[in-house]
């Protein structure tokens, strides 16, 4: 049995990607040839194809559901559909009665469900909106179950994937070979040099105190980036060589200034959503109705709403629930220190205040802190966070 | 690109690959989860 982001699994994406590409589907058989790349990946690995299947049969539901229906009413109602089902998996999943030999225990989890969530709700707001025809089914389903996106993204939309699919695979030249192997490379040594070398010499349980505390709670932050920036970097030199690049979903986070910069530039795909499919809708629809005095207040809340929803979206409990609101409060603590900026220093003094260098510097350490401590609240009880935290002083 | 950059390029994967060949030799199991 081949685990989960183990170097076996990682092997097979490879192979799946020369064979995927070997085959050289035209544009018209390229969403079947994915779609059976995807259903190969389970089956040779630790996923079990009950899970695929599973997977497909969400996707179904949310095949039938995008043509179901009309009105503003049947977004929402799928939208609250698709949204119950995700919970229910990941509630399931955590179940005493989902045990590993079972048939649910086979079906659950849902690998890549998140993903597959979010690629949908895109898909449902843009056809229901009228700005997207429904996709074929074949498309649908290479869209929302790609093989070398499927453990953890990006959350790429439609549109993007569409034109790489119909469009002539780009030929297999040198400089695209040395430019792919590159990225490729690089990923392996980020996630699976780097990383794996932080994470076996410092073991990540904050025994320590005082300044070894704080270098371990940097290593983490820096070991975070490099196993999600590394794996990015595989799928993105994986997706060269097949023809479907994803989009690129870091840019150098821990360089940020501030903790919005921040969230355009760490899982950039994920912030982009968060920012057009519910920050946006919601903060238009309390200043147009009932905060229509109080702009600064409905965008308070929607900040606070849409980063606790990106918590649990990434695993529903309290715990990433409180890491969604600390970043949420982060967000809005920078709004009102930039109003209260504009307000003391004056549009002129501010330009010159945000230009300055050591700004920059102390600004940029700061939210590195910030984020860094806050990955303490996403993997332990608020309790144990608080007691690491106590051990800085 | 140039044949010196990739040149240059492939020298840099070469590296690259023995350091995660090297790694990964080390590792017990390969098939452990967690890369």
């Amino acid at each position: 049995m081949i685990g989960l982001d183990s170097p076996a699994f990682w092997l097979m994406i490879c192979a799946l990607t020369f064979v995927t590409r070997g085959l050289q589907p035209r544009p018209g058989y390229r969403a079947l040839v994915f779609a059976l790349a995807t259903g190969a990946l389970f089956s040779l690995s630790g996923l079990a194809l009950a899970s695929y299947a599973g997977l497909v049969a969400v996707a179904a539901y949310g095949f039938v559901a995008l043509r179901v229906g009309k009105g503003n009413w049947a977004v929402g109602l799928h939208a609250v559909g698709m949204s119950l089902v995700f919970v229910a998996s990941q509630y399931a999943t955590r179940a005493p009665f989902v045990t590993a030999g079972s048939t649910l225990g086979q079906v659950l989890p849902l690998v890549g469900l998140p993903y597959v969530y979010l690629r949908y709700l895109h898909l449902l707001v843009e056809v229901r909106g009228g700005r997207m025809q429904p996709p074929p089914a074949l498309e649908y389903l290479a869209y929302l179950l790609p093989f070398h996106q499927l453990l953890a993204g990006p959350i790429e939309r439609y549109p993007q994937f569409q034109k790489q699919l119909n469009a002539a695979i780009p030929p297999l030249d040198r400089d695209t070979c040395v430019l792919a192997l590159n990225r490729i490379t690089n990923g392996f040594v980020k996630k699976g040099v780097l990383a794996e070398i932080l994470r076996s010499v410092l073991e990540f349980e904050f025994q320590t105190t005082g300044w070894r505390l704080w270098v371990e709670i940097d290593l983490y932050a820096i070991y975070m980036y490099l196993d999600f920036s590394g794996y990015m970097d595989i799928i993105i030199g994986a997706g060269m060589l097949i023809g479907w690049t994803p989009p690129e979903n870091f840019n150098w986070p821990y360089f940020s200034r501030n903790i919005i910069e921040f969230w355009t530039r760490w899982h950039i795909t994920l912030g982009d959503w968060i920012r057009d499919y519910l920050f946006m809708p919601a903060n238009l629809w309390l200043q147009r109705g009932l905060l229509r005095n109080w702009p600064l207040l409905a965008g308070t809340i929607c900040f606070i709403l849409s980063m606790v929803y990106c918590g649990l979206w990434h695993r529903t409990n309290l715990q990433f629930g409180i890491w969604g609101l600390l970043h949420g409060l982060g967000i809005v603590a920078c709004k009102y220190y930039e109003v209260a900026l504009k307000r003391v220093l004056g549009r002129k003094r501010l330009k010159s205040y945000r230009a300055s260098w050591l700004t920059r510097i102390a600004a940029t350490l700061v939210t590195f802190h910030f984020v860094a401590a806050s990955f303490l609240f996403a993997f332990h009880t608020p309790a144990q966070a608080i007691r690491i935290l106590g051990g800085l002083l | 690109m140039s044949r010196a950059k990739v040149g240059l390029l492939v020298f840099w994967i070469a590296i690259k690959l023995a350091l995660i060949l090297q790694f990964v030799a080390r590792v017990r199991d390969f098939t452990y989860e967690g890369f």
